[in-house]
């Protein structure tokens, strides 16, 4: 992940174990400025969300070992990563409670597959414009 | 006395024979003492005036005696019978005598005597017909696969038949007799149902609940129906309760709401892909040719995805519907191995997986369905790939003897368990093993697999060690 000064607040962290998906959404999140790092499990998502810091996670409900839900809560809890921005998808249905995941694990946004890409990136790019425009170090100064 | 006397009633017969013999004692009085004052010794034959007339009327009640004797004998019966609480016909007697009033009792007492012997046989008739129809409902009551209880105002259990033990696990029915039947029914009730059965207890209108042991089904669920009944003041009296057993019925349902989720989850998913490159080809306009290909192709691959599920949803709907039928044709199997593993293989290589398939060297004509056929291979191919970890090995042999081919789909997967293995063809069932949970499926792909080797005469046996691989065999008969 190569970062740059104009990539602040854009740094994205995608969980998602389905191969195609997750090589279109790096795909397109670059083109559309952001620094994306790609991770295949819940696992391998949470060791670089301890190892390195992201402004955004776009995570999978569904994946194998750690699935998403458990991915947020170790990440809120456990990383205490209380800035990030979460935007959750998953292809269930109405077997999940989405309110009570969203209120709980503090979601962005909860996207039902199959979603647009162009509606991503949209509310991606408005959740980096937040991240730089409110960060919180800033709140505390201003 | 004769008959003929018997023409004029009883009263007139006897004022008849009072007025003739108090009159002859009268006339033979008078004439005694006239005779008797003419001789001048009245005084002295006193009891020869008084004797006479004494004897006459004597004879006379003798005479009226012997006349009501039988009258007297009816009135008396009568009045015993009318006085004694059995009121039995076999009290009365007959009149020994021959005259018509004797005839006309005997006659009379005959008459009733017989109607009361057919009373008899007719109810002893009556009661042999209803303790048979008693035993009978008894005997439907207690076989009945619902549970039915009969409790009084305070919940006691009156009558309760074998089910309703059986169904709470009690093995003698006839102990929980007096027990309060809300304490019972909470013994097998999970926290949550607790709540439903007390305020069943409480609430006196009809009413159902359903409820659990655990909060797994398997455990045991009922539907509890109560239907209270009420006095002439609207006071509630006794309750009748029917007690079903539907586990099956909530596993079934636990099932294929667990379907729909899986059907769901495997129909967005393609489709998410789709949408994705469709969007993005849309999109992205700047970027190169062969870039624009791969994508092409992941779309393509991901409608082929698509349909495949679509396919079997449909194989398994007609599954369900106990409407598959099989088509047989010859079929050339080298050729359709060879396109079933060139699909699967992707898969395998995208799993790093070994994936190895060795043939008998002259396979015999076998006559089958193809289609049917390629999606069962199909299912236990992937199965083999799906439940394989990366870097693992798939192998698929096939042997052949004069009767039948064999396929063997062999892995060095997660395994089955012992505990499993018995369930693992049944409809919708999946494992509980995370390894399996993380693998999206609907839990029909065996079952369908099972069904097409059943229709072709054929057999599907599976030999599984957990951890440590999964040998499947699909036997087809040749003929």
């Amino acid at each position: 992940m190569v970062v740059t000064p104009s990539m602040e607040g854009r740094r994205v962290l995608v969980a998602e174990d389905n191969v195609v998906l997750g090589d279109v959404l790096r795909f397109n999140l670059q083109r559309s400025g952001f620094a994306v790092s790609l991770a295949r499990n819940g696992v391998e998502a949470l060791r670089l969300a301890s190892s390195q810091s992201f402004d955004i996670l776009v995570t999978d409900y569904e994946m194998p070992g750690i699935n998403g839900e458990e991915l947020c809560t170790r990440v809120r809890n456990d990383l205490h990563l209380d800035t990030i921005r979460i935007v959750m998808c998953s292809a269930k249905g109405l077997e999940l409670d989405r309110d009570e995941l969203q209120s709980r694990l503090r979601l962005e946004r909860f996207l039902y597959k199959p979603f647009s890409i162009r509606e991503l990136t949209t509310l991606l790019d408005k959740l980096a414009l937040l991240n730089t425009e409110f960060a919180p170090t800033q709140l505390i100064s201003t | 006395m004769s008959a003929a006397q018997h023409k004029r009633s009883l009263s007139r017969r006897l004022s008849g024979q009072y007025l003739l013999f108090g009159l002859s004692g009268l006339v033979c009085f008078t004439l005694s003492a006239m005779y008797l004052t003419w001789y001048g010794s009245l005084v002295n034959s006193l009891p020869a005036l008084v004797g006479p007339p004494l004897a006459l009327l004597l004879f006379g009640s003798l005479i009226q005696r012997r006349t009501s004797h039988w009258h007297e004998n009816l009135e008396l019966q009568l009045i015993h019978f009318a006085n004694s609480s059995a009121h039995s016909v076999k009290e009365l007697r007959p009149l020994p005598a021959t005259d018509s009033l004797a005839a006309g009792w005997n006659q009379l007492l005959e008459r009733v005597k017989e109607h009361s012997a057919w009373n008899g046989v007719e109810r002893r008739l009556s009661e042999a017909i209803h303790t048979q129809q008693a035993k009978r409902w008894e005997s439907v009551f207690h076989n009945l696969t619902d549970g039915i209880a009969v409790s009084d105002a305070d919940d006691r259990i009156i009558q309760l038949n074998r089910s309703f033990a059986t169904l709470l696990k009690r093995g003698d029915s006839k102990a929980l007799v007096g027990m309060n039947i809300i304490d019972l029914l909470l013994e097998q009730a999970d926290e949550t149902s607790e709540a439903r059965i007390r305020e069943l207890s409480i609430n006196q209108s009809t009413q159902v609940v359903e409820f659990q042991r655990s909060k797994d089904p398997a455990q045991g669920a009922w539907r509890l129906s109560r239907i209270a009944q009420t006095g002439d003041y609207g006071n509630p009296t006794d309750s009748i309760w029917t007690l079903r057993d539907v586990t099956q019925q909530k596993l079934a349902e636990g099932a294929r709401e667990q379907f729909v989720f899986t059907a769901t989850h495997e129909l967005r998913t393609p489709l998410a892909n789709i949408r994705a490159y469709s969007e993005t080809l849309a999109i992205a306009t700047d970027i190169s040719v062969e870039e624009q290909q791969s994508f092409y192709n992941t779309i393509n691959n991901e409608a082929t995805r698509l349909a495949r599920f679509v396919d079997e949803l449909l194989n398994i709907s007609q599954m369900e519907a106990g409407a598959i039928t099989i088509q047989k044709h010859e079929v050339q199997l080298d050729r359709l191995l060879t396109e079933i593993l060139d699909c699967q293989r992707p898969l395998a290589n995208e799993k790093k997986q070994a994936f190895d398939f060795s043939v008998a060297p002259k396979l015999p004509k076998l006559l089958a369905d193809k289609d049917k056929l390629a999606a069962a291979l199909t299912n236990l191919v992937s199965n083999a790939i799906k439940y394989t970890p990366e870097g693992g090995k798939v192998i698929v042999r096939v042997d052949a003897d004069a009767s039948r081919v064999l396929f063997l789909v062999e892995d060095s997967g997660i395994g089955i368990s012992a505990e499993d293995l018995p369930k693992i063809c049944g409809k919708f069932f999946r494992s509980s093993d995370d390894r399996v949970q993380a693998v999206v499926g609907s839990g029909l792909g065996l079952a369908f697999s099972q069904e097409v080797a059943r229709l072709h005469g054929g057999n599907i046996s599976i030999r599984s060690q957990l951890n440590q691989g999964t040998c499947v065999t699909l036997e087809i008969p040749i003929r």
